[in-house]
């Protein structure tokens, strides 16, 4: 199968300035050394507690932001090296739907002229020539085409999810980058919207890059998953596999916190001790290490890379792997 | 076991005024808390479970009118005066909410806010109130409680924030504890430090709770009991056990199996269509124009069976 997405060594260094302190400036390392790949047509998810980095390593892959080191190959072609025409011309294949409905729709433009901005920017498609193409992609994700005159705050949660689908996929993307995508809304509604994109998915043969907090949609929409912390890819395989053998700690501890809707398994659930650290002053050795109830000597000293095990597709960054 | 319920909620009914119409969104609920319980309040969002809550303390916009009787210490919660609930909210019953940094003053230091209800609820001198607020941050397991003091709430992680808003509505040391959403913006690593912190001071300082949430992972987990609400109505309540054994209304069924499951791979059956605005209630049954059962007896509204498993639809009359 070929890779759509290759990310290889990926790394990121928010560098702050203090201002009017003697202290040095301060650096945050929020990506270290992540490399995985994507292949056409599939979901590969991205687990971790807030502040692992998952959106930053989106704002990567979209060039939204410019990572510190390694390489995003899209198609073959590697990102980071492209000059800008060519890389608006790649970006409209790589296109993103955030957390939340309310603040990524602008809340003065219509629906119609929302959706036709993209056909505008990126094929200099006018307006009422952009109408026909905005009615279809709105029936595509199950939207009247009378929204077109209408303005975001006249939908529900659900339906401007659907709105900021439609406009992901105005321009056909290869690739849609998902961030929380579904985090905000209620139970059902979000399986109206899994649904959808899982639909789309089987008719247009794109792929999605699906980050994610909720490892019951992750465990359900995802086929791959990478499991972050603290900036790190720790462990990553196919996603039932991984789920019900977890090898690093880590997921097992991710696991064991979520809770699943029957009694009969009801038990304290496993509770991981403390909090995520600061990426600004990262723990010694393995990152996981404060936390982890398998550390042994060498966790503190000597950070585990991330290896592939005898298990089909899956590598894991652990001393004491499971 | 039949214990004295702490509170008593009866045929409660929340309306409120648009566009010069009286829209009901809240539907005749009636239901008990009892002592020492976790008391769940599920449902999609904009089925009333937040409104209901904040009744219980009368805490609602003035454009809001509320029927029905809610009897807490031989008294009705709905009709006192509110001199005499000053007495009771915040220091007898207490609420927590989802947001911790909207609900947390951003000014204030931790200590501060943790010692002012002391001050002004308790009468406690400043001095007392601070050692108290230290105290307290031992009960939520808040480490280095001393330099948390003074620390204000930006400088503290999202979990840490909870931990000091539940602090501070334990101050007081009410009897009933409302938790609104108190983990959904967590990650599931902190909510389950959370929901085992609320679980071990209800044990220990034998408090009441009541948790509203729409996360019925979080609610198999935790609850005594179970109350699943739709478009104002109270549809069905039953010890958790036998609610998620044998959920019986058709929405109880249907948001089960919505919820995606991280323990296994399941299709995902959404729920069409969506919950109706309080402008627009269905006549008859509101779930109706979602419900697979719909039939001709549902023009007309069902009521709640009795019993400790009751539920509110015609298809289910014989649900013991
Ligand atoms: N522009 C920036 N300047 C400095 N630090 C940043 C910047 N953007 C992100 N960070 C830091 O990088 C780390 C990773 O942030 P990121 O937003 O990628 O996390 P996340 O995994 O998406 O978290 P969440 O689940 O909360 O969305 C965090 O510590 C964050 O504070
Ligand atoms: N101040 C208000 N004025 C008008 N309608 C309101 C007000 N507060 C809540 N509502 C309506 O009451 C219903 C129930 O709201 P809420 O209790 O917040 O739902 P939940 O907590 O279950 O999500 C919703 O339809 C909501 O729009
Ligand atoms: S390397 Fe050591 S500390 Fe890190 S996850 Fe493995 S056992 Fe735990
Ligand atoms: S009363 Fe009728 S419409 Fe309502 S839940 Fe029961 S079967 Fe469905
Ligand atoms: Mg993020
Ligand atoms: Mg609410």
């Amino acid at each position: 199968m070929s890779n759509l997405l290759t990310v290889e060594n990926l790394g990121k260094t928010f560098t702050s300035r203090r201002f009017l302190s003697l202290r040095r400036d301060y650096e945050v390392t929020a990506l270290r050394d992540v490399s995985f790949t994507v292949a056409k047509g599939e979901t590969v998810g991205v687990v971790g507690e807030s502040g692992c980095g998952k959106s930053t390593l989106a704002r990567c892959v979209l060039d939204l932001i410019t990572p510190t080191t390694g390489a995003v190959r899209f198609d073959g072609t590697d990102l980071t090296t492209l000059a800008s025409a060519e890389k608006r011309a790649m970006r409209g294949r790589i296109q993103m739907v955030f957390q939340d409905p309310y603040s990524s729709l602008n809340s003065k433009r219509s629906i119609g002229r929302t959706l036709a901005e993209p056909l505008y920017v990126h094929k200099g498609i006018r307006y009422r020539d952009a109408l026909p193409r905005v009615r279809e992609v709105l029936g595509e994700v199950g939207m009247p085409a009378s929204a077109v005159d209408k303005y975001p705050h006249e939908f529900s949660g659900g339906q401007r999810q659907r709105i900021a689908i439609a406009r992901a996929l105005i321009l056909e993307p290869d690739l849609i980058i998902a961030d929380e995508a579904v985090s905000a809304l209620d139970v059902s509604v979000q399986a109206q919207v899994l649904l959808l994109m899982r639909r789309i998915q089987q008719e247009r043969g794109l792929s999605y890059l699906f980050i994610t907090h909720d490892l019951g949609v992750l465990r359900n929409f995802c086929d791959r998953v990478l499991v972050m912390y603290l900036g790190r890819v720790v462990e990553s395989g196919p996603v039932g596999d991984l789920l019900e053998r977890p090898r690093h700690p880590y997921t097992r501890s991710l696991r064991d916190a979520a809770p699943v809707p029957d009694v009969s398994k009801r038990q304290a659930l496993a509770l991981l001790e403390g909090e995520i650290p600061s990426p600004a002053n990262p723990p010694s050795g393995c990152p996981f290490h404060p936390r982890c109830p398998r550390a042994t000597a060498i966790c503190s000293q000597e950070a585990p890379v991330l290896a592939a095990t005898q298990d089909e597709g899956r590598r894991v960054a652990c001393h004491n792997p499971e | 076991m039949t214990a004295t319920p702490l509170m008593t909620v009866e045929d409660l009914s929340i309306s409120f005024r648009i566009e010069d119409r009286w829209c009901r969104a809240v539907n005749g609920v009636s239901f008990d808390i009892m002592p020492d319980e976790t008391l769940c309040l599920v449902g999609e969002s904009g089925c009333g479970k937040s409104i209901t809550a904040m009744s219980l303390m009368r805490l609602l916009p003035g454009s809001a009118r509320l029927g029905g009787r809610i009897g807490f210490d031989g008294k009705d919660i709905l009709t006192m005066p509110e001199a005499e609930l000053q007495t009771i909210r915040g220091r007898r019953i207490a609420m927590i909410f989802q947001e911790p940094m909207t609900s947390l003053n951003p000014v204030l230091t931790v200590g501060e806010q943790i010692a002012e209800p002391l001050v002004l609820h308790k009468g406690m001198g400043w001095a007392e109130a601070k050692r108290e607020a230290r105290h307290l941050l031992d009960l939520v397991r808040i480490p280095d409680a001393d330099r948390r003091l003074r620390q204000y709430p930006y400088e503290l992680s999202g979990g840490m924030r909870q931990r000091v808003m539940i602090a501070i509505g334990l101050a007081c040391r009410p009897e009933i504890l409302i938790a609104d959403e108190p983990t959904t913006a967590l990650d599931v690593t902190i909510q389950a430090q959370v929901l085992a912190l609320l679980d071990e001071i209800r044990r220990e300082q034998g408090l009441s709770i009541v948790l509203i949430t729409h996360d019925l992972g979080v609610v198999a987990n935790v609850a005594d009991r179970v109350a699943v609400m739709y478009a104002g109505d109270l549809v069905e309540t039953a010890p958790a056990g036998e609610l998620f054994d044998k959920p019986s209304h058709p929405y109880t069924q249907a948001l089960l199996r919505t919820v995606p499951r991280a323990d296994a791979a399941f299709d995902l059956h959404p729920i069409e269509g969506q919950v109706p605005s309080i402008q627009s209630m269905p006549e008859g049954c509101r779930f109706a124009p979602r419900c697979g059962e719909a039939h001709a007896a549902c023009s007309s509204p069902p009521n709640l069976s009795s019993g400790p498993h009751a539920v509110r639809c015609w298809a289910r009359r014989d649900v013991a």
